[in-house]
């Protein structure tokens, strides 16, 4: 993105049209319930499993504590349908084979020419030398879509959920 | 979202991580790959137990890797190790977890302090804290902020004091159980100190103790007037805990204003002493004070260093100190008693000790009209830089300043003895061009017998020191200064056995920690942190 020349207050004024947009109403096509949503999320959901939300969950997907603030409806309803979509750069799934044949997979925090850091499935900071393991790249997200297993209004119930996700809960 | 299959992966897997209890905590010599609080154990003894480096290999170690920090600030912090993850602090308050084999990136937490933050002598960090997978950082807008080890996201943020009000935090917390201990600095500025315990899980206080006592406590008449209020006696180093007594000890900064006692009349008491404090309750068990009523800007904020020595004849549970103004200690940590005292470098101030271990003021030697001469320098003999313990060699190791003084006057910042005054400057990042004669100050990495606070040997630098100290089980010791060199000395005849040319200023303590049974040393220079290994 090119520097701009825009004054403070007409940047202001642009990141509140951006959050703005971030505020929209949902998209689908049902009213949901976050209530609702919130038992699905940490029950048959097992959104848990992977995701934190204010310091309850595991951490190998994103923290979902603020995604209200920061998607739009329509983006979590993809993200619970198509959840490999779109996927952020800083969410994107990696896998090692080390030499000894191990597999690794985890979310990819770093890489470089010779070097990759992951936080693995066990939640446990890994690093590995590229050039000392057996195979190593990029893997699709291992979220599954709700499509089939939720229905309609159980899906409008966890994004419903997801949008009231604002901020962190006092501890 | 993932499939219950996945689910019960990840909590068998849970229960597979080694979560940092406190049990491991206090027994940090157990995993000496591992390097788990400041001065690696609650005892702050800066002491590695590995043995992979020696003497007769030292001369082989190879840089393994260079972080370089996104900071223009002093790297004063020391990084914290838990299997193979490496922890540090870019200043003032961003956190960093590194790969501590490669040095590569996990994660970066960062942390804007608020504008009203200040600090007097840079926006300076030295460390952090762990408990299970928590991380603990003080900032220099005084909040003190818990952070997940895994993911580097924020758990809980504290405010400990008001910035406005010229309280900061810049040391690392210590750890005591279930609770997260911090002090306040602020103590050239006018704050009322403060030392204050904080529930790991919620952030919640638990206690806090006043560095300067209030109207109706103990202490409080030594303080003319209302002085109390401003009187500084800030907390600007960790402190250590001995479990046996369940006590915590913490160094205590000058009373304010500085240079100026005419409007704190008295001892001044908390200021520049080391107070035992229950560790449950914050309630004073004993202290001792090293300078009563200090005009000198001599700062008692140096790292309490506990050991089970034995002490002229009997074993003894001591805590050793040298002090910035000039004299070092041995002091009982069960009771408080003085043991011992004395001089170790050029000291003017004071002539001897009572029975009590009161240093007895030289006459005439306080700031006046037309200037005195005052021996060792405002900055110190030594500064807040860690010293080191070895048990091995059972010698006390500090890096400090020989040749040092200052001229206070009434009412004005004291001013540098000599013509080139950049002789006696703070730490900077940079290296400085340097023109002093040996007379005009230098520093030393000095080795003194506890029993007798005599020194056993000692390597001279050209230029001043704002390095710490570390030695390991096969007695190499690391230190470095502000000639921007990282060496290694024999930790019992003081012989260099290597250097490396680091290109900016050392103001951080060594450390080490190992990975894969490959041990790796540490020092922070100039905005960077450096790794060495054998190849």
């Amino acid at each position: 993105m090119p520097p701009t020349t825009v004054s403070e207050v007409q940047a202001a004024k642009i990141v509140a049209y951006l959050r703005s947009v971030a505020e929209s109403r949902r998209s689908v096509a049902v009213a949901g319930d976050a209530g609702r949503g919130k038992s699905l999320f940490e029950g048959r959901g097992q959104c848990a499993t992977c995701h934190r939300v204010h310091g309850s969950g595991a951490r190998l997907g994103p923290d979902l504590s603020r995604v209200g603030q920061l998607r739009r409806t329509i983006e979590l309803e993809q993200s619970v349908l198509e959840p490999g979509a779109e996927v952020l750069a800083a969410n994107r799934f990696y896998r090692v084979v080390t030499s000894d044949g191990v597999t690794v997979t985890g979310r990819l925090l770093n890489h470089d020419t010779f070097t990759v850091q992951l936080l693995d499935s066990n939640e446990q900071l890994r690093s590995f030398v590229k050039s000392e393991v057996r195979e190593h790249g990029f893997i699709a997200t291992p979220m599954p879509s709700y499509r089939r297993t939720l229905s309609a209004q159980e899906v409008a119930d966890v994004v419903s959920y997801l949008a009231s996700l604002k901020g962190r809960a006092d501890p | 979202m993932m499939a219950r299959a996945l689910l019960l992966v990840l909590v068998a897997a849970a229960s597979l991580h080694a979560q940092v209890g406190f049990d491991r905590i206090l027994q940090a010599e157990r995993e000496p790959q591992n390097w788990l609080s400041y001065s690696g154990t609650v005892f702050n003894q800066r002491y590695s137990p590995l043995n992979e480096i020696t003497p007769a290999n030292v001369k082989d170690l190879r840089l393994q890797w260079v972080w370089q920090s996104r900071s223009l600030e002093k790297f004063e912090a020391t990084a914290l190790v838990v299997d193979g993850v490496l922890y540090t602090v870019q200043a003032p308050n961003d956190v960093v977890a590194l790969d501590a084999a490669t040095g590569r990136v996990y994660w970066t937490f960062a942390y804007q302090p608020a504008p009203e933050a200040r600090t007097c002598c840079g926006r300076v960090n030295r460390g952090l804290a762990i408990l299970g997978d928590t991380l603990f950082m003080g900032t220099i807008d005084a909040h003190l902020l818990a952070i997940d080890a895994r993911s580097g996201q924020l758990i809980w943020d504290t405010t400990v004091a008001s910035a406005a009000q010229r309280y900061s935090i810049t040391h690392a917390p210590l750890v005591v159980k279930d609770k997260v201990i911090v002090g306040t600095a602020g103590g050239d500025m006018g704050i009322r100190g403060l030392i204050a315990a904080f529930d790991v899980k919620t952030g919640k206080q638990a206690w806090r103790f006043h560095t300067i006592p209030g109207p109706g406590e103990a202490g409080n008449d030594t303080w003319s007037g209302n002085s109390w209020m401003t009187g500084g006696a800030g907390v600007w180093n960790s402190g250590a805990y001995d479990p046996e007594t369940n006590l915590t000890f913490w160094g205590t900064g000058n009373p304010a204003p500085d240079w100026d006692g005419r409007q704190r009349l008295g001892d001044n008491l908390y200021s520049d002493s080391v107070v035992a404090l229950d560790a449950d309750t914050g309630t004073l068990r004993w202290h001792y004070q090293f300078t009563p009523h200090d005009e000198l800007d001599y700062d008692s904020t140096q790292v309490p260093v506990l050991a089970d020595i034995t002490f002229q004849g009997r074993p003894r549970k001591v805590m050793l100190w040298a002090n910035r103004n000039g004299l070092m200690y041995v002091l009982d940590r069960v009771s408080g008693a003085f043991l011992l005292g004395k001089p170790y470098v050029k000291v003017n101030w004071m002539d001897g000790f009572d029975h009590k271990g009161r240093p007895q003021r030289v006459p005439g030697k306080v700031p006046t009209p037309e200037g005195t001469l005052i021996q060792p320098h405002v900055h110190g003999a030594t500064n807040w830089a860690p010293p080191s313990f070895s048990p091995t060699t059972g010698l006390f190791y500090v890096a400090h300043w020989e040749n040092t003084g200052t001229i206070v006057t009434e009412g004005l910042s004291p001013r540098p003895v000599g013509i080139n005054t950049r002789q006696t400057t703070m730490g900077q990042v940079n290296l400085q061009p340097f023109f002093n004669t040996e007379d005009e100050a230098y520093g030393v990495v000095r080795a003194y017998d506890p029993n007798t606070l005599d020194p056993k040997w000692e390597y001279r630098m050209s230029d001043i020191t704002w390095g710490g100290v570390l030695t390991t089980a096969s007695d190499v010791l690391f230190s470095g200064g502000k000639e921007g060199y990282f060496f290694a000395l024999d930790a019992r005849t003081g012989q260099l056995l290597w250097k490396a040319s680091v290109g900016g200023q050392v103001n951080a303590g060594p450390m080490s920690y190992a990975v894969n049974g490959k041990q790796y040393v540490t020092i922070a220079a100039g905005s960077a942190l450096f790794a060495y290994a054998l190849p």
